[in-house]
């Protein structure tokens, strides 16, 4: 019995349990608006396209998902939103255009390159995806299909990247991807890099195996794992291509076949002397050909080389930049920069094979269109998935955004723009890859910005002008190491002090004129993790992105500027309560908290509310752990609490604390956005337009406007606007049926940003946030049956507006325009009047709302008032136009009247007339019909038929006045309001002329 | 006693984790929307409703007959009266708030995408039998509703996702790509009422336009086959 109980007990506890929870659905329809900008986008990293139209093509993003467009390139939508979004490989069936492979985890191992986790497909062109398997291989280079037998599919997985594993190797399906065999393996260091099927021969298989590691310190390129391989029997038995290359060892090969010629291969082979090579007997001999820097440059990172479907002397080679071939490889032109600037570093291309001019490119900075055979290249502006590392906020309005971007600079752009915020509305700021940017919070005309390795420019952002301001190595000093990410810092308690770390922190209170060192070497300083020089292997390759044995993170207490922390790349968590003087080294604390050493700390964030209490995120992905370190120190990182979720995913970036409400945090990780409203017991994954394994790199808090900034790797930038209803959702709010939340005075007006006059033609364009506050109110669960409506009373109760409400789970919110219901207008014309949408608004004053779910009512106040500093339109102003608008309103209902009985009498006559045998009579009829024809055609317009021909009566000529002056933000003029008068004579006049003749019958 | 728990245990487990199959969530989703023989039975539907636009209503009149023809009315104040008509064999339209000044008959195409409404019966109910394929997708969350996902390909070859909440199994979110546009179209279904003649339809639709709210919806009244005529 005992044993039945305590079922019971936990079937109970688990539905009562769920009923309470706070999840994102919490958060209604406070979804995230995507910034973008699309004037730079991100690293594309796969790009397919339908051969049967042409126009259907797939792009696959380092960390913005897949991207479907269905008109050749004017517009994409997202299609992956709710999966892993760092993509491999895409692979359209051929025969079935329908069925779409994608292959996660991308293959340009440079070091913020993120992990996939397997193979997904779809049946249905993208719509719903299934994921098939090999979950393990963190990356997959390529996907090729039999042409022949189409569920034949192959999968070149070079594998993980931090750690050796049996999951690398060459892959082979036979059944449209329901199973995987492993046909190819070398090691566990040296997996599979490319793949390719001879069209004419489906059985002569072709792969590049690749030696590669990376190290948080260096990375290597080759080894006796790297090889040439060739199959003839569909991939059971393997022989080594060999005559004619280099000596081993080799590093990264790219290699293609020429479609229409498949006896003809083309191959980049990196060596101590990489070169590229041709083959015309199917790979058993190669030729060394002379190449451009172009063609051979970074092999590990450039692993595209194309040859036209139909041409097999047109080879493309996409690298640092475009270069091309018409005569097979022996020579190689550089696309020219006509068309605009094209983005360095190419990884993509797709050539329409039905028109092999048509060509579509992928780089670090998006996705280019060629018409020409790749001679000239314009930019697609309309993929917003741009790779931020960080951002900042100001405190203009509308407030300001800055970020810095992998490979495209930093940049700033606002938070709305009249008619959206689109690309034109961003800032170039600075170049090479972008990281930290803060703008001055003592100076608007200021920011601080940089590239790699520390590179920090102060910008003046009136005219752009950059001055260096990067700490230099002082008499006695080591020599300085600094992060490819180099933290730039703003005190929070302070924010004259701006900080920046090599091994040392330095700050500077005079916008880095001067700089004081605040410490000693913070890091481990181990010697053994500072050769860079020798990185890359076969490539020599030392661009700062491995320096090592630096300060990663800072941070300054909002509550004491001397409480200062910093985290290192090599597992230094420091804290100097004195400004300086003395540091204090918790990295041995968090370490028994589970949190192993070594780890990158990616974020601390010092509590608002409490000196003693700091949060931390720790990154250990370097060392092939992508587990989600996150914790919390209660007493000054003395001891440490791992905050754990079931739901976490990805490596930790950043952790935040609400401002406001203790117990709201969210974190940032390599795979999702999460939060938790009960300070980090519970979490939940944030979606509600944020993609669910979003790359989430930094967060910011508006502490203004409330609104939640997400700087994501690969979406660009995410804002969820005012999250205060989230914030002020208590639990005991979050269980009750429907909360009216109360609201803060609201200004009239009739828009905050205007109209923006011609519609944006084209690019990334981003709406802005509701112009006018939202009515807002939660819902504990969706409302299935029942009415959700929201009238709304004028201070004197009469029932001025009525508006059908959302019926979401969570948070739902209303936009009311602030007028009143519009006026009945007259019916039956023949040319369009928006009259009927267009009503005045309202005055100020307290407004009841009532918020009406199913059969209860909820009540609250709204205050409206009027905006005192606007001198242009002052309260009187706003009376005279209330009242004009009002004499204009009750003319057209005055008009509508009248219509109506005249329509009403027409309709009798219409209905009636075939009824009348006598002919007279029926003529009397026709001819008293003509008579109120005539009069309704001088009260609307009849006859107009198109919108071009202008046809005006006494309707369109109130509508005139009455859009006008309802329309605007100020006083009548004195002949709009002389004109009301005039057309108040014309309607009674009007009126008495129908009284007349509906009297005569 | 211990068997007797025991087998409580098991039926309580196999409750928890028996999956339905496609076809058990159908019928459950048949018997939630008035049943077989309910279902069965629909020759004709009208519902009234409107669509409100800062306070401006816009009137939509749905008057359709199983098979034959169905009829969209819309009248938007100021605007002027449109209508769109679909029979098996044509299809016409008159939407003045588009710049159409006559009425046009419809290309193929659009006649074809906008055929499925002349199911009164639903696509799902005898879906075998109709020449449509279904699959189930697996679950997924939708607003706070753990919903089975179905794909429905018509014979005609149209693709939709339908989202049955799984606890009321009421058809609570349609997805399917417009033929003409290429362009994703959504409608959610709330306001579900149950009403006296049996049948339970959603009294609200909410596409990217707008939610249109039923003030009446009648099951098998008369219809004027002339309303389906030009």
């Amino acid at each position: 019995m005992k044993i039945f109980l305590s079922i019971l007990f936990i079937i109970s506890a688990t539905v009562s349990y769920s009923q309470a929870t706070v999840n994102s659905s919490t958060f209604g329809m406070m979804e995230a608006r995507w910034l973008g900008p699309g004037t730079m986008s991100g690293r594309i990293t796969a790009i397919e396209g339908v051969a049967q139209d042409g126009k259907t093509i797939y792009v696959g993003t380092a960390g913005g998902g897949i991207w479907k467009t269905t008109n050749a390139g004017a517009s994409f939508k997202p299609i992956f939103d709710k999966y892993c979004q760092s993509i491999g490989a895409i692979a359209i069936d051929p025969k079935n255009p329908k069925i779409i492979y994608a292959a996660t985890g991308e293959s340009n191992m440079r070091n913020s390159v993120s992990i996939g986790d397997g193979i997904y497909k779809s049946t249905d062109a993208g719509e719903n995806w299934t994921k098939l398997g090999l979950e393990k291989t963190e990356h997959i280079a390529k996907l090729v299909i039999n042409p022949t037998n189409t569920n034949t599919i192959y999968a070149a997985v070079p594998g993980p990247l931090w750690s050796s594993s049996k999951e690398r190797g060459l892959y082979k399906s036979t059944d449209g991807g329901k199973s995987f065999e492993k046909i190819l393996f070398i090691s566990e260091d040296a997996g599979c890099a490319d793949v390719a099927v001879d069209p004419q021969h489906p059985d002569t298989v072709y792969a590049s195996t690749w030696e590669f590691r990376r190290k948080p310190y260096a990375f290597n390129s080759g080894g006796n794992g790297s090889g040439f391989w060739k199959s003839t029997d569909g991939g059971k038995t393997w022989k080594e291509i060999k005559n004619g290359l280099p000596a081993k060892p080799f590093g990264r090969i790219a290699f293609t076949v020429a479609p229409s010629a498949p006896q003809n291969l083309v191959a980049i082979v990196e060596a101590n002397e990489t070169g590229l090579y041709i083959s015309a007997d199917g790979g058993e001999n190669w030729k060394k050909q002379s190449a451009t820097f172009n063609v051979v440059s970074r092999p590990f990172y450039f692993s595209t080389i194309v040859i036209d479907p139909k041409d097999p002397k047109r080879v493309y080679r996409p690298a640092l930049s475009f270069s091309y071939s018409s005569d097979g490889g022996y020579s190689f032109a550089d696309a020219s920069n006509e068309g605009g600037w094209v983005h360095s570093d190419h990884h993509a291309l797709w050539i329409n094979p039905n028109n092999t001019n048509q060509l579509y490119l992928g780089t670090d900075g998006g996705v280019y269109i060629s018409l020409d055979k790749g001679a000239t290249w314009s930019f697609v502006q309309s993929l917003p998935v741009g790779q931020f590392y960080h951002a900042a906020v100001d405190d203009r309005k509308p407030y300001n955004i800055y970020g810095g971007l992998q490979d495209n600079g930093s940049w700033t752009g606002p938070s709305a723009a009249s008619g959206g915020v689109g690309n034109a509305n961003w800032k170039s700021l600075n170049g090479g890859d972008g990281f930290w940017v803060q703008p001055d919070p003592n100076d608007i005309y200021t920011a601080y910005a940089e590239s790699q390795g520390g590179n920090i420019n102060r910008i003046n952002l009136v005219n752009n002008k950059a001055v260096n301001i990067k700490p230099q190595q002082a008499p006695g000093d080591d020599k300085l190491r600094w992060n490819w990410n180099t933290p730039i810092v703003i005190g929070a308690a302070n924010k004259k002090n701006l900080y920046m770390g090599s091994q040392y922190l330095y700050k500077s209170t005079d916008q880095g004129r001067n700089w004081t060192r605040l410490s000693p070497d913070l890091t481990t300083n181990d010697k053994k993790k500072q050769e860079q020089e020798n990185s890359g292997g076969l490539s020599a390759d030392n661009t700062s992105a491995e320096n090592h044995c630096t300060i990663f993170t800072v941070a300054e207490s909002p509550l004491d500027e001397k409480l200062i922390w910093a985290g290192t790349d090599d597992g230094n968590l420091q804290y100097t309560s004195d400004a300086g003087k003395t540091w204090i080294n918790v990295a041995a604390n968090y370490a028994k908290a589970g949190i192993p050493s070594q780890t990158w700390i990616s974020s601390i964030e010092p509590s608002q509310f409490d000196k003693r209490i700091v949060y931390a995120t720790f990154d250990n992905h370097m060392y092939g752990d992508h587990k989600t370190y996150v914790a919390r120190s209660i007493d000054m990182g003395k001891t440490w609490t791992l905050l754990s979720s079931s739901e976490f995913t990805g490596f930790a970036h950043k952790i935040k604390e609400d401002p406001l409400n203790k117990d709201l945090l969210f974190l940032g990780t390599e795979m999702g956005l999460f939060a938790t409203l009960d300070g980090g017991q519970n979490w939940f994954r944030m979606k509600n337009k944020i993609p669910e394994y979003v790359l989430a790199r930094d967060i910011q808090i508006h502490p203004r406007t409330h609104d939640l900034i997400i700087a994501t790797h690969g979406r660009g930038i995410l804002i969820v606007d005012d999250i205060s209803p989230i914030r002020n959702l208590k639990k005991e709010t979050a269980e009750k049926n429907v909360v009216l939340f109360p609201n803060t005075p609201i200004t009239l007006t009739m828009g905050q940003f205007g109209g923006g006059g011609f519609p944006s033609t084209g690019g990334w364009v981003a709406p802005n946030p509701p112009s006018i506050p939202p009515i807002k109110y939660y819902l504990k669960d969706r409302v299935s049956s029942g009415e959700v409506k929201m009238d709304i009373y004028d201070p004197a109760g009469k029932l001025v507006q009525s508006i059908p409400g959302g019926k979401r789970k969570g948070v739902n919110m209303i936009d009311w325009n602030l007028s009143m219901k519009p006026p009945k207008i007259a019916s039956g014309g023949s040319k369009l009047d928006f009259s009927a949408f267009l009503a005045p608004m309202v005055l100020p004053g307290d407004y009841t709302v009532k918020l009406k779910v199913g059969d209860s009512v909820y009540t609250s106040v709204i205050k409206l008032v009027h905006d005192a500093t606007d001198k242009n339109f002052t309260l009187q102003d706003r009376k005279l136009q209330y009242k004009t608008a009002m004499d204009i309103y009750k003319m057209h209902e005055q008009l509508a009247g009248v219509v109506d009985t005249i329509n009403a009498r027409q309709k009798l006559i219409k209905d009636n007339l075939s009824k009348v045998t006598d002919s007279s009579l029926k003529k009397m009829m026709i001819a008293y019909n003509d008579e109120l024809e005539k009069l309704r055609s001088e009260l609307l317009a009849t006859k107009q038929k198109s919108v071009f021909a202008d046809e005006k009566k006494l309707r369109e000529e109130i509508t005139e006045v009455y859009s006008g002056v309802t329309g605007q933000e100020a006083a009548p003029s004195n002949l709009q309001v002389q004109r009301v008068t005039v057309l108040q004579q014309e309607v009674k006049k009007k009126e008495k002329e129908s009284q007349q003749i509906l009297k005569k019958i | 006693m211990k068997r007797i728990l025991f087998s409580l245990l098991l039926v309580i487990l196999t409750a928890f984790s028996k999956a339905q199959s496609a076809d058990e969530i159908i019928a459950n989703y048949i018997a939630a929307s008035g049943g077989t023989e309910k279902i069965s039975a629909i020759k004709t539907v009208k519902m009234v409703g409107s669509l409100t636009v800062q306070g401006t209503e816009v009137e939509v009149t749905i008057t359709a007959s199983h098979g034959i023809g169905y009829r969209s009315d819309i009248v938007v104040p100021g605007i002027g009266e449109g209508f769109q008509i679909y029979t098996p064999t044509k299809g016409w339209e008159y939407l003045p708030f588009q710049g159409q000044t006559s009425v046009q008959e419809m290309t193929e195409e659009k006649l074809k995408a906008g055929l499925p409404q002349l199911d009164l019966q639903g696509q799902l109910y005898n879906y075998k039998e109709k020449g449509n394929k279904v699959e189930l997708l697996g679950k997924e969350m939708f607003d706070g509703m753990d919903c089975y996902k179905l794909k429905v390909e018509t014979a005609a070859g149209r693709i939709t996702t339908l989202f049955i909440d799984s606890k009321t199994y009421y058809r609570v979110k349609s997805v399917a790509v417009s033929a003409a546009s290429g362009q994703i179209i959504e409608t959610i279904f709330s306001n579900f009422k149950k009403m006296e003649d049996g049948y339970t339809y959603p009294f609200s639709q909410t596409t990217a336009n707008g939610t249109i709210e039923f003030s009446s919806i009648e099951i098998n009244k008369p219809v004027d086959v002339n309303l389906f005529k030009i």
